[in-house]
């Protein structure tokens, strides 16, 4: 190499020739002359702050949020102290927000997979492009394979979900799958299957709470979390089940380490007490109930002294909180929580919590169990084509899929336990079961599935066992990812499109149903950054974009056709979404405004709504009409109608521990340990190990220790403590994603999905994950 | 002695033919970058230089859509020297496709995170787009009659960017006639805050973001032309463009 002085000297010395004659190509500048305003050129205002009402979108909550904008740039975000539902509360994840659409790892530009998949070898494309390529790989492969339901399109909750199911609809497939079998399916049919709806509680107005595995203090759920903390020193008593000490279990009257799976027994010896000591409420029984006796001779058996040998809790102890329990009601609560993907019986446990309730008339009362209210918003009445070359969905018609997505439960626990051994026996015709669907695209069961559309969804860090979701991708011959962030799963895409984060859109409304119900949207606190769009823009963009495709409506009536063009094409999307939500929310005087000025708005002055159900008239959403304490359809479909206790089925062999797996307040899930604010309180994950295994083991705190399932393994520091059982291991979800890019999280503590065996209930469809045992070596 | 030391003295000697003769009036101590411009000889020539490899980087490190590929390609052999000085090697183009691909993962989006962050206000706020430097930023740009074309779909302070406006202030203050008014030693010193203030700050991340993640020489080399050019831009800055170091630095962005 030459000397580095002299080369530069002679690029200096040369610089009259070539170099400075070198004429650039017009049009490639980024930058142009700005026009003057008189004599000087127009000055950007210094200063200038506005504060924008909205609703964060950090979790499932959507808390009332106040954002402060200064010269275009969000500069923090508020609470809102007037918000109903989150009672003026911000938590971390919320404040952090504010760092959302700032991440220089956002999702830009729409890219196109130039190189093999999972490669990450894109290039970047026009939106127009990007609405061509999806509307054309859609129309291809309807074509291949006749049928409509051959893309599957995954996605979860969100306010734009909506405008996602626009596109779902306007293609026609069935095959949708979302996250409540990750999550709370099997909390939702169980309440369900007593009072046809999944109701809340009123932790405001309660005055015994019992939670049995739901942790309000670290994973949030709002207003129960605010009201849990700020009722609870008042006065109310609480008791918690937890094989953990948790952050709940600090704030309890009494914490149980009760033994994990057993739960449900310790609710049923409740009812044996309240039932064998008249402590029930006989006149809402008699009034609303259906099958208390057949309920009452079931629990004979299930006395405090038989569960205290299954949950390890004193039989006296039952006795106590049963009498405390049936004292306090009707303001008394067993909790639903929100998660309950946990055990394979899962939706017996809640039908049994839910039971309780109904037996001491804590129903539709303040400080109770309330059915949840909800204020109407106009709705657009769209009809979608009705579309011939669409088969029902995989996860429904497929045949033995739950012998193969869980061979080892149906070689013998399943067996007499009231669970299906066919296919799940209450499948959710939207949510579908991530797992069950997921085996039925591995095993083409009943036809090839071969288009995936994602929409702010990530199952490859998000379903448990990652290598099956990795496998079921690589069968795909088209994957569309719509997000904000390069996800792994988008990492593993054809084609990505760049979603606006929520403070940069609009949401349309939505009516956040519950005891205290209100109307929220989202409006635009910034302009969108780079070149993302909202999904009402993207679903609108390749809707068009197959509009111009005539063999993609050949299986509709031709009337069908017009009556989209003009009702969805036309009046919705070509539309600002504005009109959409005006639209909505037209029958309220006055709600546009509010909305615009308050981010949400509420009738009644937001008062709490109490029984609309408790009148002898009212028909319950059940088969009988009544509150079932006997479950009539789940007689008819060979499940037990009543929730007998269901022996453990999985144990731990000698050397194992059962996995449990939770969250902490300040991340959701596996979508924040990223975020600069929240990283700063916590790097990495631990896994929790009892002070007197740790002993046994030769592991002490600080040391990295190898957890190792059937699935896979995964290393991270241990914590030893008291606090949890000693046949438990337990850490909080999110950690050691798979990329090596990724600066704050990879190599940092381990994660859950690589670990967790794929094990589900087949009454609802739900994941199960403390199903997954474990065995730890310090390493 | 020091590279820089060798710039210095060898544009001082270009600088030499036209100073001695020329009476200029003061301006803050300094001769104004105009009066020396418009009456130079050679350092015209490297003021041109300098302003068309400030735009040629800022080609190099956009997005290469097939119109800036191909600007690439036709005017790599041109600036060899200035590679050959720079980064000790003339970098191969890549095929578009290629590079296309290397340009996302490196700047734009990889699974997690990008190799080198391509926002100043990254390196210089604390890692998140948009922060106060941004602001100051986009003032510097309105207050010397610059504005962002809006369908580009990106942020002022990108590095491609940076590049091009401070080519664009550059360029000013060769012809005085396109400077729309503004004064030319407000565009001086718009030109040291741009390069002392953003550019310079987040040269060594980027160098050894790109340096770590690449895995094409093209980038590589380029990163090492970058880097360097801007070591020796306090030298050719002023002595080129009579642009008052100090002050500009005393005017940047503060961390």
């Amino acid at each position: 190499m030459k000397s580095k002085d002299m080369s530069r000297r002679k690029f200096l010395a040369l610089s009259t020739g070539a170099i400075a004659g070198t004429i650039f190509c017009p049009n490639l500048a980024f930058l142009k002359a700005a026009e003057p305003q008189g004599m000087k050129y127009a000055i950007l205002p210094e200063g200038k702050r506005e504060v924008i009402a909205s609703n964060c979108a950090m979790c499932v909550n959507k808390c009332g949020i106040l954002c402060e904008v200064v010269n275009g740039k969000l500069h923090k975000i508020n609470p809102n102290k007037k918000h109903i539902k989150s009672r003026g509360m911000l938590c971390a994840k919320g404040n952090a927000g504010a760092a959302v659409p700032y991440d220089p790892n956002r999702l830009k530009t729409p890219l196109l997979r130039t190189g093999k998949r999972g490669k990450g070898q894109w290039k970047e494309i026009s939106w127009d492009e990007a609405y061509k390529y999806v509307a054309k790989n859609l129309s291809d492969l309807k074509e291949k394979y006749k049928n409509r339901s051959s893309v599957a399109f995954a996605s979860t909750e969100g306010f734009q979900e909506e405008f996602f199911y626009y596109l779902v609809n306007s293609f026609g497939s069935l095959n949708t799958v979302r996250h409540p079998t990750l999550c709370l399916s099997s909390n939702i049919q169980g309440w369900s299957s007593v009072y046809g709806v999944f109701p809340d509680a009123d932790l405001k107005n309660a005055e015994y709470v019992i939670m049995l595995g739901s942790d309000r203090a670290q994973a949030l759920i709002t207003p129960d979390s605010v009201d849990f903390q700020r009722y609870k020193p008042k006065g109310q008593k609480l008791i918690v089940l937890d094989p953990r000490f948790t952050a709940t279990a600090a704030k309890a009257d009494r914490w149980y380490p009760v033994k994990p799976r057993t739960d449900q027994g310790f609710v049923l010896a409740m009812m044996n007490v309240i039932i064998s000591e008249n402590l029930y409420d006989k006149e809402f029984v008699e009034t609303y109930t259906h099958g208390f006796d057949e309920l009452a001779e079931m629990v004979k058996e299930y006395t405090p002294e038989w569960a205290e040998g299954k949950c390890e809790i004193p039989a006296d102890d039952i006795r106590q909180i049963a009498r405390e329990f049936a004292f306090h009601a009707p303001r008394s609560v067993i909790y639903p929580g929100r998660r309950s993907s946990f055990y394979t019986h899962e939706v017996y446990v809640r039908q049994t919590f839910a039971i309780l309730s109904a037996i001491c008339g804590c129903w539709d009362v303040p400080g109770g169990i309330v059915p949840k209210s909800s204020i109407n918003l106009n709705s657009h009445n769209v009809m979608f084509p009705f579309f011939m070359d669409a088969q029902d969905r995989v996860d429904k018609v497929a045949t033995g899929l739950i012998k193969d997505v869980v061979p080892d439960a149906v070689q013998c626990p399943m067996v007499g336990t009231g669970l299906p051994t066919d296919s799940c026996a209450f499948l959710s015709e939207k949510d579908g079961s991530w797992i069950s669907f997921r085996e039925a695209v591995l095993q083409d069961n009943p036809y090839p599935v071969r288009g995936f559309v994602c929409f702010k969804q990530n199952p490859v860090q998000g379903v448990v066992n990652t290598q099956k979701t990795l496998k079921m991708l690589d069968k795909m011959e088209f994957i569309c990812v719509i997000d904000t962030q390069m996800s792994d799963t988008a990492w593993y895409a054809d084609i990505v499109l760049p979603h606006a984060t929520y403070l940069e859109r609009w949401d349309p409304a939505h009516s956040l149903s519950g005891i205290w119900p209100i109307i929220s949207f989202r409006q635009p606190v910034i302009e969108p950054m780079f070149k993302s769009k909202s999904m009402f823009e993207i679903a609108g963009g390749i809707i068009r974009e197959m509009l111009k495709i005539p063999s993609l409506w050949n299986d509709i009536d031709p009337a069908d056709l017009e009556s989209f063009n003009k009702n969805i094409v036309e009046d919705i999307l070509d539309k600002p979404v504005q009109e959409f939500i005006k639209h909505q929310v037209s029958k309220h005087p006055g709600a546009w405004e509010e909305l615009l000025k308050e981010g949400f708005f509420t009738t009644d002055g937001g008062k709490a709504r109490y029984g609309s159900t408790r009148n002898s008239e009212y028909r319950f959403k059940t088969k009988t009409g009544k509150i079932e304490l006997f479950n009539e359809r789940y007689k008819d479909k060979g499940l037990y109608p009543l929730p007998k206790f269901c022996e453990p089925e999985y144990r731990p062999k000698e050397n194992e521990y059962r996995f449990l797996v939770g969250r902490t307040a300040w991340n959701t899930h596996s979508s924040t340990q990223n975020n600069p604010y929240l990283w700063e309180i916590q790097k990495e994950n631990t896994v929790w190990i009892n002070v007197g295994e740790a002993a046994k083991l030769g592991i002490a705190g600080g040391d990295r220790v190898r957890v190792k399932s059937k699935i896979g393994e995964q290393t991270l520091r241990a914590y030893v403590t008291e606090k949890i059982r000693p046949d438990c291991v337990f850490y909080v979800n999110g950690w050691n994603r798979k990329s090596p890019m990724l600066s704050r999280v990879y190599g940092h503590g381990a994660s859950e999905s690589e670990i967790l065996d794929d094990v589900i209930d087949s009454i609802s469809g739900s994941v199960c994950m403390h199903e997954t045992f474990v065995t730890l070596q310090k390493v | 002695m020091p590279v820089t030391a060798h710039a210095c003295i060898l544009v001082i000697e270009m600088l030499k033919a036209v100073s001695e003769d020329i009476e200029r009036p003061q301006v803050n101590g300094h001769e104004p970058a105009g009066a020396i411009l418009s009456t130079a000889g050679p350092n015209m020539s490297a003021a041109a230089s300098v302003k068309n490899v400030l735009f040629f980087l800022s080609l190099v490190f956009r997005y290469p859509r097939e119109a800036v590929y191909a600007e690439l390609g036709r005017l790599l052999p041109v600036f060899e020297d200035f590679f050959d000085a720079y980064a000790g090697n003339v970098p191969v183009l890549p095929e578009m496709e290629e590079l296309q691909a290397e340009y996302i993962r490196l700047f734009v989006n990889n699974r997690g995170s990008v190799a080198a962050v391509p926002y100043a206000s990254c390196h210089l706020d604390g890692g998140i787009l948009m922060g106060e430097s941004y602001h100051r930023l986009r003032m510097i740009m309105s207050e010397t009659g610059f504005v962002l074309d809006e369908s580009t779909g990106e942020l002022e302070d990108h590095l491609a960017i940076l590049l091009e406006f401070a080519s664009m202030l550059a360029g000013r203050l060769i012809d005085a006639s396109v400077s729309r008014g503004v004064p030319l030693d407000e565009i001086s010193d718009a030109l040291g805050e741009v390069t002392f203030g953003f550019l310079r700050p987040m040269m060594k991340p980027i160098l050894e973001g790109i340096s770590g993640g690449t895995t094409t020489d093209f980038y590589a080399a380029s990163v090492r032309a970058l880097y360097n050019f801007m070591a020796d831009a306090e030298v050719i800055y002023t002595q080129i463009f009579s642009v008052p170091v100090s002050a500009a630095i005393k005017t940047g962005v503060k961390k």
